[in-house]
């Protein structure tokens, strides 16, 4: 039987994680004051 | 109608499911084979579209495929999205990125880097002034003047970064001054070898919005005390381990690690030692990379480069083509390498990254900047190696040479040359310094589609056993 399951919804663009092997991280999240 | 040209798909047999992805709007779902064989047949006859050759529940499938991105009018709508995908990630004004050398000096001597206590690099090796950092603060308040973004990122690296702490002081001081001011949330990141880190130094900054020190450990003890000595050939790792020991509690670590093929082999070994330590549950993240080198010594790219007659040297991150059909060896090795790490990593319960949402990365930002402790600015840190590669200068300052580098970084786009690889949005042509340092121009591709395909298997594999 057909069944679909939503693991994510393409409705929310994900972060990247972390490409550059230099440095960056980009998932890094804002910190609240 | 057609289906999507960022649509990915891992057949999970023993669930009896298909995990399908796009890339584009990160999408994840886990289907039925039979919804798998309707986008088959989709691609085969569009006329399944046909409301006569539908059944209810197909019609349902079809719209909820629609819906989250797989199904899309044409080819025409897919690029003219990626384009938009792009252009809204470059222009974004949601976050400012600063990445602040504070100086190129580095108090390690590694063998793979040019940077660092080798012969008298440190002597004539930049270090940023008092007042240049405050020239640096003030050019950071005009663009948050002209930008008014949420956010401000400022991520302290270098050389050694903890060898001009006054400019790091001063810079959270004036940065979080400037925020309070305008409402803008701060968040501080540190990039640093370990060895100078206090608790001083992070209970200093944790009021300013300090968010995680990152620190590199490249193997276990023994590994990493040949990898990153001192110049006297001192090792390094016991420090590190009980710098960060002190300051985990406070503060977000993550623990980073450069493998190479003489190395990779010790990173099990440094997993089980951190899985040991009474930190281990307070590491925001353990990731670890290939070490980038350079074909020719000549070019100063930092901070990884040239050890010649190694195993990868040369040909790591470089294999580069239409889709990434075409991979060196050591390419292979690197992929193969990355995917066993960040499982090894996995295994072990430490927060990863999943290998496939790996971009794009911060130099297809409009917004993010690098600067050099002279006060140039740079397009990604990769390229402060090399100051004709400078796109401006925080005091304005409008050479001609500044100006043609920053126009070749507007126009960066080496996934123009990836034909119709799904994994565009989450690559956009790999590391534009690979490319630049081993390929001699950033505009090609540095291709990793087999690390990509292979995360998207575990990705699948984590979301079938979550459900």
């Amino acid at each position: 039987m057909a069944k679909i399951k939503i693991v994510k919804s393409g409705k929310e663009t994900a972060k990247p994680q972390n490409f550059c092997p230099w440095v960056v991280d980009v998932d890094a999240p804002p910190q609240s004051k | 109608m057609q289906q999507s040209m960022f649509n990915l798909r891992v057949p999970l047999p023993e669930k009896g499911e298909v995990f399908l992805m796009n890339t584009l709007t990160d999408a994840q779902l886990l289907v039925s084979p039979d919804i798998a064989g309707l986008l088959d047949r989709l691609s085969d006859d569009p006329e399944v579209f046909q409301p006569s050759q539908l059944t209810s529940d197909d019609r349902d499938a079809l719209a909820t495929l629609t819906e989250h991105g797989f199904i899309v009018p044409s080819r025409a709508t897919d690029t003219e999205a990626l384009n938009k995908f792009f252009t809204d990630y470059r222009e974004d004004t949601e976050q400012l990125r600063v990445t602040v050398l504070t100086t190129l000096q580095c108090n390690f001597a590694c063998d793979y880097c040019f940077q660092g206590d080798h012969g008298d690099y440190n002597k004539h090796a930049d270090k940023m002034s008092l007042d240049d950092s405050a020239r640096l603060a003030t050019w950071i308040e005009g663009r948050l003047d002209e930008l008014k973004p949420k956010r401000l990122t400022i991520t302290f690296f270098g050389g050694e970064p903890l060898l001009n702490i006054p400019v790091i002081y001063d810079q959270a001081e004036r940065a979080f001054a400037a925020c309070e001011k305008r409402g803008v949330t701060l968040a501080l990141g540190i990039i640093t070898n370990g060895l100078l880190l206090t608790e001083e130094l992070v209970d200093r900054l944790l009021p300013y919005g300090l968010g995680y020190v990152k620190v590199t450990l490249d193997g276990d003890r023994d590994t990493h005390n040949i990898m990153r000595p001192l110049r006297g050939g001192q090792g390094t790792f016991d420090r590190i381990v009980e710098n960060v020991r002190k300051i985990a509690g406070k503060v977000r670590v993550a623990i980073g690690g450069n493998f190479d093929a003489d190395s990779v082999e010790s990173f099990p070994a440094l997993l089980d030692f951190l899985k040991e330590q009474d930190f281990a549950d307070k590491l925001s993240k353990v990731a670890f990379k290939p070490v980038v080198r350079q074909r020719q010594v000549a070019k100063n790219v930092i901070p990884l480069t040239v050890v010649s007659d190694k195993p990868l040297n040369g040909t790591c991150m470089t294999a580069a083509g239409s889709g990434g059909s075409s991979i060196c060896d050591t390419c292979q090795f690197v992929d193969e390498q990355l995917s066993h790490l960040r499982d090894e990593t996995k295994k072990r319960g430490f927060p990863t990254v999943d290998g496939v949402h790996m971009g794009p990365c911060e130099i297809h930002k409009r917004h993010a900047y690098t600067i050099g402790p002279n006060g140039s600015t740079y397009a990604c840190p990769g390229f402060t190696g090399e100051p004709s590669l400078a796109t401006g200068h925080i005091d304005g300052r409008s050479d001609s040479w500044r100006m043609s580098a920053a126009e070749r970084f507007e126009h960066l786009a080496a996934w123009h040359k990836c034909g119709d690889c799904a994994f565009i949005p989450v690559c956009a042509g790999g590391c534009s310094v690979a490319s630049h340092t081993e390929l001699g121009d950033m505009n090609i591709p540095t291709c990793h589609k087999p690390a990509f395909e292979s995360a998207l298997v575990s990705l699948a594999h984590d979301a079938a056993s979550a459900f």
